[in-house]
């Protein structure tokens, strides 16, 4: 199983370290170890911070199917032992909220490795993928059956539907600048964004409690911007990491929406 | 025969005004079937729906006692807290799928005792994450530790505290799913959900059927997956091809409304195969998975595939009595009719010729103004066939002349018709004959006619005027009472020319030379002929006026052409009289006789005139 709270890119500075809140000691402890087995990168730094906002992220793909218009179910009804609180459908956003930090100096460069996104459960994780123009994407099938991904736009040298077999794989590098809608032929609730923005450095995913940690950034200003479903979130954030510590904290969270209440007052 | 002929034409009538019907009822009876068919599916099509709804319903509550498991409750809310899965104690995870197990086994065991207990083929226990902490019958595969399901709507739903079912597509396998919420105390937070499905197979199918009691197919992948119909419904019909799927995804009420309407999907001799494709509700809905409902409907190709289809309880409604008493009263109607129309003329007709034939009777003539249709033509042609064997025997039965009809006439009278002389001279007499015995008889020896209808008279070229002699020689048995006198000379004006005399209003009259044709000695008419215009003292004597002749010959010819039904409209005098000069013109010209004597008398039921020229 894939940590909840990882960065997307995997990369070797903060790979695969998620946390919790009560495990943040372990974790920050961990991403300094990795930091220490690569000591010619000690210049790369980790900023650490939290989202505000994302109850207001609603899945499109559950809200359509409770729509009984969608003929998604032949019944549906509330269980009345749960509370009334917890039938809000919300977004997942371990899975569905990308963090992207972007640069806000010129474009950023493609890693070499191509970026993992795992395709199981009727979803892939991350939903929102967010990368830098001419970086290549892998697709993992970790389902017992096949799948047939595609991009909606159908775009020249797209992601054209093809079958990947159990545990296959295949990598797919996006074409140009734009956001890319990638769906499933076998399941219909696959439904995924491949964003490509020319600033962005890497990105990050939100723990249980709607914390990050990004890992292998330089040094210097940034722009924190939350995506989801393809489309940026709530407002930038606007960084700056120096040179020390490993791990630094922001201290505004990174506010990816905004509550009904609050919209409409303003 | 006009009956006859018109009660043919009434069966003619009738039968294909049967055969009309019988179309017809075809027609509406297939029409009628169809509509019935397709309200039939409408029904089969809805209940299937309902009854996967219901089975849905059941199936969810049916997993109460597992969402309330301790060990499935423990291990998700377990589950749901921890990072990784694998952090979790195993014999967390080893509790839950053996709760699983036990819980779908039990159900499994139901079933074998009671056919309508609800079997999971799978069961999944996944936690708030989406993560699949165990699964029972569903483990292949699954081994990866980024495999999942919390991105279905209905894991989405029921970690949310919702009840609901879906239908998913592994593999081109229908599964029919339902999920409920675990949740560790009341009014709370989810901890995760538990998922049950049941695989669509021929079993399910067979029991969507047996509860519907619809002839069902599921089909997936374009193609039919599980199928279940009752005994008296071949499954076979029911199969779905690529091709019927493809039809059925461009049809727009299959992709707006999930439903078709009732459409033909097979037709076989006898019956086709109707059936109405529905989608089926889910993920599945955009996977062109459905299922079709089917029922055969008969057909009737032809008014006797009636005959196939009824059975005793049909052909027992038939109103026997009815179709009997119709067959005799057709039949009693057309024998009446031949009867009157055909078998009475005939005997009649028999009758008459069987006297005609008896030596003992004195008819020696028929009478076709006596008989009917035909048989008058007959009779006709008969007297005509007597009057040829007569002649070739010698007999004249030529018809008779005037004085056979007033009586002996002077011997040479001035206006006599039958005495024109020859060139230049006064009539001859025959010097091989008695005067008292004249060679010529108008009637056949043994049965002299009482009443002679005045006779038609043909035109002889004055040589040819001894054959009329020759009888003479042969005198028969009984000669006729009456004589006349044989150097008569007559021409029967040809019908043709009368009529063309009344169709052509402004041609002239054709040249009468060919009027002059030369004709063999004709019979006498019978008696009982229409009344002949009785010459009146005007043709013996001398005539005062001979424009005041024709105008009563005209007369005369007009009412006889009327008694027997003939056109005289157009047929005015100038016409006739056109007709008689010509005649009278060519008469003298050939007899070099003073005048013409016309005469109006019937032949063979029409009216006809004769000249006869008068020294």
């Amino acid at each position: 199983m894939k940590p909840l709270f990882d960065s997307g890119y995997r990369s070797a500075a903060v790979r695969g370290r998620a946390m919790t809140a009560a495990a943040s000691v372990a974790a920050l402890a961990a991403v300094l170890s990795v930091t220490s087995v690569s000591a010619q990168d000690t210049e790369k730094v980790a900023a650490k911070g939290r989202v505000v906002g994302g109850k207001t992220l609603l899945n499109p793909v559950w809200n359509e199917a409770k729509d009984s218009k969608s003929h998604r179910y032949t019944f549906r009804a509330p269980s009345t032992t749960v509370g009334k609180q917890a039938k809000q459908l919300t977004a997942y956003l371990p899975k569905e909220l990308a963090i992207v930090v972007l640069t806000t100096t010129g474009k950023a460069s493609a890693i070499g490795k191509p970026i993992q996104i795992g395709v199981s459960g009727g979803r892939t994780t991350p939903v929102t993928t967010v990368v830098t123009e001419g970086q290549n994407i892998q697709f993992v099938n970790h389902d017992p059956f096949p799948h047939k991904l595609y991009d909606v736009g159908k775009v020249a040298n797209g992601l054209g539907p093809e079958e990947t077999k159990p545990s296959g794989q295949r990598i797919w590098k996006p074409p140009k600048e734009g956001v890319y809608e990638i769906r499933d032929e076998y399941f219909p609730s696959v439904r995924s964004w491949i964003v490509v923005e020319p600033r962005a450095v890497t990105m990050g995913s939100v723990n249980f409690k709607n914390e990050f940690i990004i890992g292998d950034l330089s040094p210097g200003q940034y722009e924190l911007q939350g995506y989801f479903s393809g489309k940026p979130v709530g407002k930038p954030l606007k960084i700056e990491l120096r040179g020390a510590p490993e791990v630094q904290t922001i201290r505004d969270p990174l506010v990816v929406g905004t509550p009904k209440s609050k919209a409409s007052k303003k | 025969m006009l009956f006859s002929r018109f009660w043919n034409v009434v069966l003619a009538f009738s039968l294909v005004a049967a055969m009309f019907l019988l179309y017809l009822a075809t027609a509406v009876s297939n029409r009628n079937a169809e509509r019935t068919a397709a309200k039939l599916l409408t029904a089969a099509s809805n209940a299937v729906g309902w009854y996967m709804q219901d089975d849905s319903r059941t199936r969810a509550a049916a997993l109460i006692p597992l969402a309330l498991d301790p060990a499935i409750t423990e291990g998700l809310s377990k589950a749901s807290q921890a990072e990784n899965l694998s952090d979790l104690k195993t014999d967390l995870k080893e509790k839950a799928e053996k709760a699983l197990h036990v819980f779908r086994e039990a159900g499994v065991q139901r079933a074998k005792k009671r056919r309508s207990a609800l079997v999971f083929d799978a069961l999944w226990a996944i936690d708030i994450h989406g993560r699949v902490l165990a699964n029972d019958n569903f483990a292949k595969g699954t081994g990866s530790a980024e495999f999942e399901m919390g991105g279905y709507s209905l894991v989405a739903d029921a970690v949310h505290g919702w009840i609901r079912d879906d239908a998913w597509v592994f593999d081109g396998q229908i599964w029919r799913v339902v999920g409920r919420p675990v949740e560790i105390e009341v009014g709370g937070t989810p901890v995760g959900a538990i998922v049950g499905g049941k695989i669509v197979d021929d079993h399910y199918a067979q029991g969507v059927s047996a509860r519907t009691g619809a002839a069902v197919a599921f089909y997936a992948g374009r193609e039919r997956v599980a199928s279940g119909a009752p005994a008296s419904f071949d499954k076979a019909s029911l199969e779905v091809t690529s091709g019927d799927i493809e039809k059925v995804e461009g049809d727009p009420d299959y992709k707006e409304k999930g439903r078709t309407k009732a459409r033909l999907l097979r037709e076989q001799h006898g019956f086709d195969v109707r059936a109405i494709f529905a989608r089926m509700p889910g993920e599945a809905w955009d996977l062109g998975v459905g299922y079709v409902v089917g029922h055969r409907q008969a057909t009737v190709s032809d008014p006797f595939e009636f005959q196939r289809l009824a059975n005793d309880s049909d052909k027992a409604k038939v109103p026997k009595l009815l179709l009997l008493a119709t067959l005799l009263g057709a039949f009693l109607i057309g024998l009446i009719l031949t009867l009157l129309e055909h078998t009475m003329p005939l005997w009649k007709f028999r009758k008459a010729v069987a006297d005609l034939a008896d030596k003992d009777s004195r008819t020696d003539v028929l009478k076709p103004s006596t008989f009917r249709g035909g048989f008058k033509k007959i009779a006709a042609n008969i007297n005509d066939a007597l009057d040829k064997v007569a002649s070739a025997a010698g007999v004249d039965r030529g018809p008779a002349n005037l004085e056979s009809v007033l009586g002996p006439l002077p011997a040479e009278p001035q206006m006599s018709a039958f005495a024109l002389p020859k060139a230049g001279g006064a009539a001859p007499k025959r010097p091989d004959l008695p005067d008292a015995e004249p060679a010529r008889k108008r009637s056949l020896p043994k049965a002299p006619e009482p009443t002679p209808a005045p006779a038609a008279v043909e035109e002889q070229p004055e040589p040819a005027a001894p054959p009329a002699a020759k009888p003479a020689a042969k005198p028969l048995p009984k000669p006729a009472p009456k004589v006349v006198d044989d150097d008569a000379e007559t021409m029967m004006i040809p019908r043709e020319e009368l009529d063309k005399a009344v169709a052509n209003k402004t041609a002239p009259a054709a040249p009468p030379a060919p009027a002059a044709k030369v004709v063999p000695p004709r019979r006498k008419q019978p008696p009982a002929e229409p009344p002949q215009p009785a010459d009146d003292g005007a043709d013996e004597a001398e005539p005062a006026d001979e424009e005041t002749q024709w105008r009563k010959v005209y007369a005369d010819f007009i009412a006889m052409k009327k008694q027997f039904g003939e056109p005289t409209a157009r047929l005015t005098y100038e016409k006739f009289r056109g007709t008689l000069q010509r005649n009278k013109e060519a008469l003298i010209a050939r007899h070099g006789c003073t005048r013409v004597k016309f005469r109006v008398y019937e032949k063979q039921g029409r009216a006809a005139l004769k000249a006869s020229p008068v020294k």
